[in-house]
């Protein structure tokens, strides 16, 4: 229901649309409002990272009162160790994920495009899968090979759609992304098959749903380089990837270099997400669902919008991971929540959309 | 008008990867600094390919493209970004930007890779959107204007590029008489103010109400070029339609007349 207020925010700051011709809010104005709704969304963001740090299950359910801070060392542990590098791992699992789905639904032109795209989830999960069957339950090798693989989709994607003999180039990657995924999956299908049921298949399984159960600083200390160039170099492109999206002859003759400028940040979209899902398994609708949010907020142009989305992305996986972590005495998988999350806010959009739609 | 070419081919061959046959062949031509240039044939004659050619995003096999008398190769992306404007047919747009975004984006090439457009770029569009008449569509989303509001969006941005020679591929083929004339005056407004235009078209009619230079072209050769009081003849028309084409005066302006 909050995502329901949140839509009609953003349509009550398009209504003076109507009166364009005689209104006189100058562009200015406009402008730094939005930039203080971004802000808005900052200030969010650090206040449930703090906010989250006394969500869990010691000493009682829910709310750790923070005085016993000074007091119970277990407590102190339990913060400093465990639940910080989580969060943190959360919030950049989030803000990755959804500027890398952002980034691929624009420079795809296709809305309905993930960044577990191109093979690249799929891989990840094959990777995992194998390093499961082969060596066990290791998990700085599960993150290796999940991070390889990953990338190993992105590639055969490319190959493949090279060697497509039909429709344009975003047709040919959409269609070898598909094959890729497709490859894969029927790989870790035969892993599956192959595992033992008692010690290893639940492990893969496990794995596949997604979750932050194991993070600790080495995780953080992985992922953090790597998304953060990653999201560095995917922010600061952010208004020239509104050329990006345009036909190729206008994308030219604005002064972009279309091939090569769409290459190096779907690179770097790849990169966050296999340097996530590596070390989170595959936590899926976070990528696809935050991006419509954020354009729903900002509009299109993803000099704010993209911003809007990393923000947001970050915000949606804390909670989702709050979620995850405190509901029940066990863990929920976290690919559970946001699948479950992710859905709904998905029927939602489109529906109002729909309504939307009609009125324009 | 001063009869120095701003852009001029020399002996342009060019063939798509995979095709057989040349689509430009051997194709010399000028185009007048400050003039409006129509470039006119049949469909499949090899407009398009010889705009793109001259905007150097298609690079010939062989010949040379020359800007103001040097050649096109030795200047920067950004710099011939600058110089030369286009406008496409037919943009697909997949998200729903508003008028204003869209016309930003015709800043792109005076900003930097990773820069944000500045005041200095808000004001220039806001002229823009004027100039086009296009102020109070500022805040809508450009997936819901009618095609010939679209089209004057798109020249708008070209505006907020501020080229010096502006492309434009077929601009007024879908367009019905109302918006036909809008975009037609546009462009004459365009051109007093010092914009080489260059349109392609295969409607003659279109080329004359506001070419004054007109190029002629079937299957990627040059039937004539020239001044349209020169080369606008029934004989130049037939050859370039492979059809027997009629000319006829109203008030004054030439009409051509299709057979049948």
């Amino acid at each position: 229901m909050r995502l329901v207020g949140v839509f009609h925010a953003r349509q009550q700051y398009e209504a003076p649309d109507e009166y364009g011709s005689i209104t006189t809010m100058s562009e200015t104005t406009s402008r730094s409002a939005t930039v203080r709704r971004l802000a808005l969304f900052g200030l969010i963001a650090i206040a449930l990272l703090v906010l989250s740090l006394f969500i869990g299950r010691y000493p009682k359910p829910f709310l750790m009162p923070p005085r016993i801070l000074f007091n119970d060392t277990l407590a102190q542990r339990l913060v400093l160790y465990l639940r910080l590098p989580r969060l943190l791992v959360a919030f950049m699992m989030g803000m990755a994920l959804s500027t890398a789905g952002f980034v691929m639904q624009m420079l795809f032109r296709n809305p309905l495009v993930s960044p577990g795209f191109l093979g690249v989830s799929q891989g990840a999960a094959f990777g995992a899968a194998l390093s499961i069957l082969l060596i066990g339950w290791s998990p700085l090798m599960v993150q290796v090979m999940a991070g390889t693989f990953a990338f190993a989709g992105l590639i055969l994607s490319f190959l493949l759609a090279r060697n497509i003999r039909f429709g344009g180039w975003h047709l040919r990657l959409v269609l070898a992304g598909i094959a890729v995924s497709a490859l894969f999956s029927s790989g870790v299908g035969v892993i599956k098959y192959l595992a033992d049921p008692l010690r290893e298949l639940p492990d893969i399984v496990f794995w596949m749903l997604g979750g932050l159960y194991a993070i600790t600083w080495d995780e953080v200390l992985i992922v953090t380089p790597i998304v953060f160039i990653a999201l560095a170099v995917m922010i600061a492109m952010r208004w020239r990837l509104n050329i990006l999206t345009l036909n190729d002859e206008s994308a030219y003759s604005l002064g972009a270099a279309p091939g090569r400028e769409r290459v190096l940040i779907l690179v770097a979209a790849v990169a966050a997400t296999a340097a996530v899902i590596a070390v989170s398994g595959l936590v899926s609708w976070v990528g696809l669902i935050v991006p419509h949010i954020a354009r729903r907020l900002f509009g299109a142009d993803a000099q704010y919008s993209l911003p809007a989305s990393t923000l947001i992305g970050g915000i949606f996986a804390v909670m989702c991971d709050d979620l995850a972590r405190t509901i029940l005495a066990g863990e929920i998988p976290l690919g559970i929540i946001t699948s479950l999350l992710g859905a709904l806010a998905f029927a939602l959009i489109f529906a109002s959309h729909h309504a939307a739609g009609k009125s324009t | 008008m001063t009869s120095l070419p701003i852009i001029s081919l020399r002996d342009i061959r060019f063939q798509y990867n995979g095709s057989g046959k040349p689509v430009l062949d051997h194709l010399t031509l000028d185009i007048p600094s400050g003039s409006v240039t129509a470039i006119l044939g049949p469909n499949g004659s090899g407009k398009t390919t010889l705009l793109l050619i001259m905007l150097g995003m298609l690079v010939p096999q062989e010949g040379d493209v020359h800007f103001e008398g040097k050649p096109s190769s030795g200047f920067s992306r950004a710099t011939l970004s600058r110089l030369i404007g286009l406008v496409p047919q037919g943009e697909r747009i997949a998200f729903n930007f508003t008028v204003s975004e869209y016309v930003m984006m015709g800043r792109a090439p005076h900003l930097g890779t990773l820069s944000t457009p500045s005041r200095e770029d808000e004001e220039i569009v806001h002229q823009a959107l004027e100039q086009a008449g296009l102020t109070a569509l500022r805040h809508r989303v450009i997936t819901a204007l009618s095609s010939g509001e679209r089209q004057l969006v798109t020249i708008a941005r070209s505006l907020a590029q501020q080229p010096q020679v502006l492309l434009l591929d077929e601009p007024t083929t879908h367009l019905d008489l109302h918006n036909r004339s809008k975009v037609l005056d546009l462009l004459r407004i365009l051109n007093q103010n010092g914009t080489t235009l260059i349109i392609t078209t295969h409607d003659p009619n279109a080329a004359v109400s506001l070419a004054n230079h007109i190029i002629m072209m079937r299957d990627g050769y040059l039937v004539s070029a020239g001044d349209v009081s020169d080369v606008l003849t029934a004989a130049n028309l037939s050859e370039t339609y492979g059809l027997p084409v009629q000319m006829t005066h109203v008030d004054g302006r030439p009409v051509i007349l299709p057979p049948g």
